[in-house]
């Protein structure tokens, strides 16, 4: 069978491509040149995109010609600014929490990077994700046996602590039916075992985890160069009654459930920007209440404010999901007891249960949940299994 | 899988006799040619024997001769010479006007991207002359777009990308009129990486002052090219160091490739007289076009009688080229979209944009170009296959 490899010159596609090729498949090697942006190469910072520089494809190109596999490089640069980048500056512009490499998966690897993979004649395409795939077969009809459906399931990796099936929500029936997760059985320790025994270029390379379109320490770096000015003015912080009692130097320095700092004598100070994140770590000594520290519940876009109340008004016991996607269509499932959600990446599942309304999902948690995040993904899981999922809309 | 090499534009393999006259000077032969002991002195004569070979084939003198490290380091070398060279004394004649500079849009990039570097750093005016729809560039549209203040124009002999021949002679002959009536005279480059296989390389016949050329497109090796500059032409150097030619371009020169580089025009030259080898590549190019336009909803880009008779570049209405290359490759043929420069890129080909092509247009188009090794069975065998593939891919089109 051909078999497509989407190779990023890291460990985990290197050794993918490695095992898939020992299995005696007919690999291609494909390499997504991704958009990266221009402006933060051009200052200080000489960086391409970091899953797709120049040292990351010739990593992939030292693999494949190792394996003596054809590679090709498909430049996704403009729909992945269009589909992945643009949504990840439009939802900052809303003051909501982007999770690009959801969409990533969703537009690009498995939508776009797969289309290619089918036009030069891949019957699959296979990743390094840390997830599994199962499959289980149903007749059409109960007394037609002639007609067997084939239904797939999205499952948890074996490696908890690398499992990435929250990021894979997204993916539809059809996807899942092409793809391959040769890792989704097996734990990272052994995937980097594998890659010293193969002797594979790149097995010392390090992980990469963040945001892979700007080189910019921080994301607020970012932004300052794609968003109007207004984003980035000082305003007032507020209380849940409205009660002024602060300055904030930009509602997009903040995150919900952020616990903030006031500085009560100076002005914004715009050099502060980037280092925000480390002060509010380190500002215990600035809070405006002697007694209890404060964190931000919310924004008032209109009223450039940040809403703040104490540590109990960040816990909630619901939220809303929308655009949804469900693995299984539609899904009766979401009924169990056992439905857990996971409201953010690397985040505990909490037990919850799910009313369904207007084609969102109400979703009320056993206990109350700290920093609800808008825009985060809400991932719905049975044990092991993926439901699917939507976007917090709050 | 024998495979099949239809992308003779891009690169040649070197020519076993080629290869067999440069090994004695790797480890044998291996003097600096401006050493002054014998050593130097063997490697020297080597240089200039090769030079002397050449500048027979140019039809010029060794002296006008500049070895480069290539065509792009050639084409460099012409323009930012020239344009430097120039800058000071025509402040004075057009009253500190910018030297103006015309070329075609369809050149290869690098002479688009050095002039749109000059005119993006305020050193030049440009003008780029857009070909007609056939790929050609027309005289007249040289001859408005002249100025007072033109010092250089650039128009490259064969397009890589389509194949079509341009009027070189022709444009020669016109900037020759039109510098006896001024002041300020025009000199006349040509980008001639692509002609040299297949078209007279005879710079007083083409009336050119600057012409580029590259080895590896004739069976020569990489890495090594020339610039034909004539006596008197100012030429300001763009590397620095010692005096190699004639303090035109310094560096060691590259002895082994310089006489694989002679050695490759020679081959070229036998090659020739024997036989009148443009028809026989003509005959299958004839054959792979018609073969091809057999699909339905395709063309042919770029003039079929002022052609290149290696290129064939035609295009495919709702067929993405690269996946059609991607196919191809897996069945073991060799084609290319466009330049190799450019390939893996989504990005229309500015060569078929500035024909007037639709950019939809442009997605679907591929370029074989034959070479001397090429047979009729290779010619069948795409045709072969292509037909399933456009229809293949024409299935799963995002552009329906």
């Amino acid at each position: 069978m051909r078999i497509a490899v989407a190779m990023s010159g890291g460990v985990d596609s290197s050794v993918v491509a490695k095992i898939l090729h020992d299995r005696g498949h007919d690999l291609v090697g494909l390499f997504l040149k991704l958009w990266s942006d221009p402006l933060s190469e051009n200052k200080s910072c000489q960086k391409e995109n970091r899953c797709c520089n120049w040292e990351a494809l010739e990593d992939a190109r030292m693999v494949a010609a190792k394996l003596e596999i054809p590679f090709y490089v498909i430049d996704a640069k403009v729909e992945f600014k269009k589909e992945v980048v643009d949504y990840f500056i439009e939802e900052y512009k809303n003051l909501r929490t982007p999770n690009p490499c959801i969409v990533c998966n969703e537009t690009i690897k498995f939508d776009l990077l797969m289309k290619k993979a089918l036009t030069i004649g891949c019957e699959r395409l296979a990743t390094g994700h840390y997830a599994r795939i199962s499959q289980n077969s149903k007749f059409k009809k109960q007394n037609d046996k002639s007609k067997i459906k084939t239904e797939y399931n999205l499952l948890k990796g074996v490696d908890e602590t690398k499992d990435q099936s929250y990021m894979l929500y997204r993916l539809k029936q059809d996807q899942l039916s092409k793809v391959l997760f040769p890792l989704g059985e097996m734990r990272k320790k052994a995937v980097r075992d594998l890659a010293i025994e193969y002797d594979l270029p790149v097995k010392e390379k390090p992980e990469s985890q963040e945001i892979c379109f700007f080189a910019d320490r921080d994301y607020r770096t970012f932004l300052r160069r794609y968003l109007p000015e207004n984003y980035f003015l000082p305003g007032e912080i507020v209380d849940a009654e409205g009660n002024i009692i602060g300055k904030h130097d930009g509602l997009l320095n903040y995150t919900i459930g952020q616990r903030k700092g006031i500085d009560q004598n100076s002005k914004s100070n715009p050099s502060r920007l980037a280092r925000a994140e480390e002060e509010i770590q380190n500002c215990s000594s600035e809070l405006i209440n002697d007694k209890s520290p404060l964190y931000v519940t919310g924004f008032d876009a209109k009223k450039n404010q940040l809403v703040v109340g104490f540590d109990e008004d960040v816990y909630k016991k619901e939220m809303v999901v929308s655009n949804l996607n469900f693995i299984h269509t539609p899904y009766p499932m979401l009924r169990t007891p056992d439905l857990k959600v996971k409201i953010r990446y690397h985040h505990p599942e909490i037990a919850c249960k799910v009313v369904k309304k207007n084609g969102e999902l109400i979703v009320k948690f056993r206990k109350p949940q700290r920093a609800i995040t808008p825009g985060q993904s809400a991932v719905f899981y049975i044990g092991d299994e993926v439901i699917g999922g939507g976007v917090i809309k709050k | 899988m024998n495979k099949i090499y239809l992308d003779h534009s891009a690169t040649t393999p070197v020519d076993i006799d080629v290869m067999e006259a440069m090994l004695p000077y790797f480890s044998e032969k291996f003097g600096n040619a401006s050493s002054v002991h014998s050593f130097g002195q063997e490697a020297r004569s080597a240089v200039d024997n090769a030079r002397h070979q050449i500048a027979e084939f140019l039809n010029c003198k060794s002296t006008e001769v500049i070895f480069t490290s290539g065509g792009s380091e050639a084409d460099n070398l012409a323009i930012k010479g020239i344009i430097e060279a120039f800058t000071p004394d025509l402040n004075e004649i057009t009253n500190k006007k910018k030297p103006h500079l015309i070329t075609s849009a369809f050149e290869h990039h690098a002479v688009l991207e050095t002039v749109k570097e000059l005119e993006a750093d305020g050193k030049i005016e440009a003008t780029l002359i857009k070909p007609n729809r056939d790929g050609l560039i027309e005289l007249s549209d040289i001859e408005s777009a002249i100025k007072k203040n033109t010092v250089l124009v650039s128009i490259m002999y064969v397009n890589n990308e389509i194949g079509t021949v341009q009027p070189i002679r022709a444009i020669g002959q016109l900037i020759e009129k039109i510098n006896k009536e001024r002041d300020q005279r025009i000199f006349f480059h040509s980008d001639a990486v692509q002609a040299a296989e297949h078209f007279n390389m005879n710079v007083d016949y083409l009336h050119v002052d600057l012409l580029t050329m590259s080895a590896h497109k004739i069976y020569g090796p990489k890495g090594i090219g020339l610039l034909y500059i004539h006596s008197g032409v100012p030429i300001k150097h763009q590397i620095i160091g010692g005096g190699q030619e004639y303090k035109k371009r310094a560096g060691t020169e590259n002895v082994a490739s310089i006489v694989g580089f002679a050695k490759a025009l020679e081959i070229l030259n036998t090659k020739s007289k024997i036989i009148d080898d443009n028809k026989g590549i003509e005959k299958l190019r004839d054959k792979l076009i018609d073969g091809l336009l057999k699909i339905p909803n395709s063309f042919l880009n770029g003039s079929r009688k002022y052609r290149s008779p290696a290129n064939v570049n035609i295009s495919f209405i709702n067929a993405e080229g690269e996946a059609i290359l991607l196919n191809l490759d897996m069945e073991g043929i060799a084609a290319s979209t466009g330049s190799a420069c450019t390939s893996g890129s989504l990005e229309p080909s500015h060569v078929l944009i500035s024909m007037g092509l639709k950019p939809e247009q442009c997605h679907g188009s591929i370029r074989f170009t034959l070479g001397r090794k090429t047979t009729e069975a290779e010619i069948d065998k795409v045709l072969q296959v292509m037909p399933g593939i456009i229809e293949k891919l024409r299935k799963m089109s995002p552009f329906k």
